[in-house]
């Protein structure tokens, strides 16, 4: 029906009930500015989470490491030399039992314990390294000990010794926490003494000897000496780290019941003797010897110790462990074999239909070949028989054609049936099957905006394959069966639109699986060259089988792959 | 209803303030399609635009209706935009046209299409369209909101109507050559 209309008119009335939604994440984003101050108070108690999670994994895992590199190492010696006790060495086993349970090396502590138990007694004490691990833990027992001794200051006598000497190239973190420690307990030993003011907070060294300050400060009668190569700073822990320090303070306390000089038989030469040669291979080194004594003034007796414990560079625990690990895998002479490969991926599908919306289910469809990779590992199960795992990548590809798009200024989610998770570029688009397309005039008038183009699929997977292979000749030819199925992770999901000059990504496909299945089926071919090497080319059919979640529209991809590539025996 | 969804937004209930946002934001949103020159930026304008709805809300006496109210600070912001970029051009023509009546088919207009027209108008023919056409202003109140004067008012109006005239007709023959 033509009219003539006053353009006025015309736009008013066009214009009156016109609402339009503004897209869901303009209320997210006017949301956030209102109210800043939530999202904050929101957002830093998970980063505590967080970062408290992450420390505590970190903590987690360097200790299971350490533990099973420093038990592998064997041969190292530790000496303890003990001096001038006189002590209540029920107290020691009990505090060092407490921190034998936290360290779940009981030999190497009860040796420490029966050390302590002797009385001015030079003892040398053959262990494991293991045990430098167990003092780098009992340092941290440390802490607690002297907490507890200050706790029972009335009560009878809680006295420590630990001694640590550690020398570890990488983990600084490790150093500097072990140093903190010992700074810490040195800290409260020296508190306590100076608050009971009885005793003597000695450290003895070799010809050097330093003055803490804060003793020194409080008019007390504690002297302690240093002996040490570097200097031993209490304050800069990463300072300490960062050279090569033999630190070693020993701690002595007397009280008045027991008066006897206590002597301190090690001195740098000593040390020297001790530290164990394959320090040499360190090139940074850090060692520490931290002598730490609490004592009860009420108790008549003196702890004076000093431990020594050697730790092998991890460098060489390493190399150890790994040498382990091949020599290990050498008896399992050829029944292994590794491979990598690459193959061109083939994408298509058994039957019409589109996986975005059936509307496209009839148009025409153009599979871009892609390249897959990745590595395998196969285990000889039996002369013929192999079983074959490996990681790879999984590209497919494809573009829908024929498809009309142009902008509306409506928001098109929910309003169309696709499978197409819209973003921000793709909302507004209208896609429609060029080929039934029904021209309306409406649509004639908005032609001017309209695009012709394909619609680009891209996913990406990694894939797990786990499959089995019967060798049908097995010579320096050979030809294998293979079957078996992959399990393939979701890494990549968009869909784009694509035209002559440009492409748009317009959001992701909604009904993907984030894991599925796919069958496998293969033959394989293979040529030994060399003693251990074989090439390999194996076309391989691989049919997905649940790809999609829903809505598929009959659309059955499969993919045929020539895994090409090299393997490795041993 | 509205009065007790504003008392609660003014206490910064963030549920009342969603409440509110989901009342006003299609009519608010179509204000800024209208206004602005392309859909981007007609977000930027809604988002900024009801940041200061919220902001303000205390300033809202209860004597209007509160959509009124929302629809001016929105027009004022976006107004402000422009007047801030400087993209005014000042336009001065002397012979006002008379735009006659456009002959079109009525039901075949699409929202979509007359939108687009309207976007594509200079900045401030779209403006002076929008806001004696479809938000009823006078020319004396455009003049000041525009800091310009009646006639140019009048004679923007004019213009931007031929403009779309020619468009709406372009697109008629266009129609017409395919049927």
């Amino acid at each position: 029906m033509k009219e003539n209309k006053n353009i006025e008119r015309l736009f008013q009335e066009k214009f009156k009930d016109f609402e339009v939604t503004p897209p869901d994440y303009m209320w997210d984003n006017i949301q956030e500015k209102l109210n800043p101050e939530k999202k904050k108070r929101r957002v830093i108690p998970f980063w505590f989470k967080a970062s408290g999670i992450a420390a505590s994994f970190v903590a987690l895992f360097s200790v299971l490491y350490f533990n099973s590199d420093l038990s592998r190492s064997n041969n190292k010696s530790s000496k303890f030399n003990t001096n001038g006790l006189e002590q209540n060495s029920n107290s020691v086993s009990s505090t060092i039992e407490k921190e034998n349970t936290s360290t779940n090396n009981k030999e190497a502590i009860n040796t420490d314990v029966k050390t302590f138990g002797n009385h001015n007694n030079n003892a040398t004490v053959s262990n494991s390294t293991s045990e430098s691990h167990s003092n780098l833990t009992s340092e941290s027992g440390n802490k607690t000990t002297t907490r507890s001794g200050s706790n029972t200051t009335n009560r009878n006598s809680n006295s420590s010794i630990i001694t640590s000497k550690n020398s570890i190239t990488k983990s600084y973190k490790n150093n500097s926490a072990i140093t903190h420690n010992s700074r810490k307990s040195i800290k409260t030993n020296t508190k306590k003494n100076i608050s009971n003011g009885t005793t003597d907070f000695a450290l003895a060294s070799n010809n050097k000897s330093i003055k803490n300050k804060k003793v020194k400060n409080s008019k007390s009668n504690s002297k302690i000496q240093y002996n040490t190569n570097t200097e031993f700073q209490f304050d800069s822990s990463n300072a300490i780290l960062a050279q090569n320090n033999q630190n070693q303070i020993k701690t002595g306390n007397q009280n008045e019941n027991q008066k006897s000089n206590i002597d301190f038989d090690i001195n740098n030469n000593n040390n020297s003797a001790i530290i164990n040669p394959n320090n040499s291979l360190i090139s940074i080194e850090n060692n520490t010897a931290v002598t730490t004594i609490i004592e009860e003034p009420k108790t008549d007796s003196i702890v004076l110790a000093t431990v020594q414990t050697e730790e092998n560079p991890l460098e060489k625990l390493l190399r150890e462990k790994e040498s382990n690990k091949v020599a290990k895998e050498k008896e399992d002479f050829s029944k292994w074999a590794v491979n990598s490969f690459i193959s061109p991926v083939y994408f298509n599908s058994f039957s019409e239909g589109s996986p975005l919306s059936q509307e496209f289910a009839s148009n025409s469809k153009t599979y871009n070949n892609t390249t897959s990779y990745g590595v395998g590992l196969s285990y000889q199960l039996s002369k013929k028989l192999a079983l074959k795992t490996g990681i790879g990548n999984l590209n497919l590809d494809y573009s829908t054609n024929d498809v009309l798009f142009y902008s509306s200024y409506e928001d098109q989610t929910g309003k169309s049936d696709t499978n197409i998770e819209r973003n921000r570029n793709g909302k507004y688009l209208v896609l429609q099957n060029q080929l039934e397309k029904t021209v309306t005039i409406e649509e004639e008038i908005i032609a001017s905006g309209q695009n012709s183009g394909s619609l680009n699929q891209q996913i990406q997977y990694v894939e797990v394959p786990m499959e089995l292979s019967y060798a049908l000749i097995d010579k320096k030819f050979g030809i294998a069966l293979k079957g078996g199925m992959s399990t393939l992770f979701l890494t990549k999901n968009s869909v784009a639109i694509e035209t002559d000059n440009r492409i748009m990504e317009i959001g992701k496909a909604s009904n993907l699986n984030s894991v599925h299945f796919s069958s496998n089926l293969g033959l394989g071919f293979s040529y030994s060259f060399l003693k251990n090497f074989q090439a390999n080319v194996e076309p391989t059919l691989k049919y997905q089988i649940n790809t999609f979640n829903e809505n598929a529209g009959n659309f059955k991809p499969y993919v045929i792959g020539i895994n090409t590539g090299l393997s490795y025996k041993f | 209803m509205i009065e007790k969804l504003l008392h609660e937004c003014k206490k910064n209930d963030t549920r009342a303030q969603e409440q509110l946002y989901k009342l006003l934001a299609p009519k608010l949103f179509s204000v800024c399609l209208k206004y602005s020159r392309s859909h981007e930026e007609a977000q930027d304008n809604f988002q900024e635009s009801f940041l200061i709805i919220f902001e303000k809300l205390h300033q809202f006496k209860s004597e209007g209706s509160f959509e009124g109210w929302a629809k001016r600070l929105v027009i004022n912001y976006i107004l402000q935009q422009y007047r801030k970029k400087g993209t005014f051009l000042e336009i001065i023509s002397d012979n006002i046209p008379d735009v006659d009546d456009v002959e079109i088919e009525d039901e075949n207009v699409s929202m979509d299409y007359l939108l687009s027209i309207i976007q594509e108008l200079p900045d401030r023919y779209r403006l002076v369209f929008n806001l004696y056409v479809v938000d009823g202003y006078s020319h004396k109140e455009i003049a000041n909101m525009l800091d310009i004067t009646d006639g140019t008012s009048k004679s923007n109006l004019a213009r931007a109507k031929m403009i779309l005239k020619e468009k709406i007709q372009k697109q008629n023959t266009i129609l017409s050559k395919t049927k």
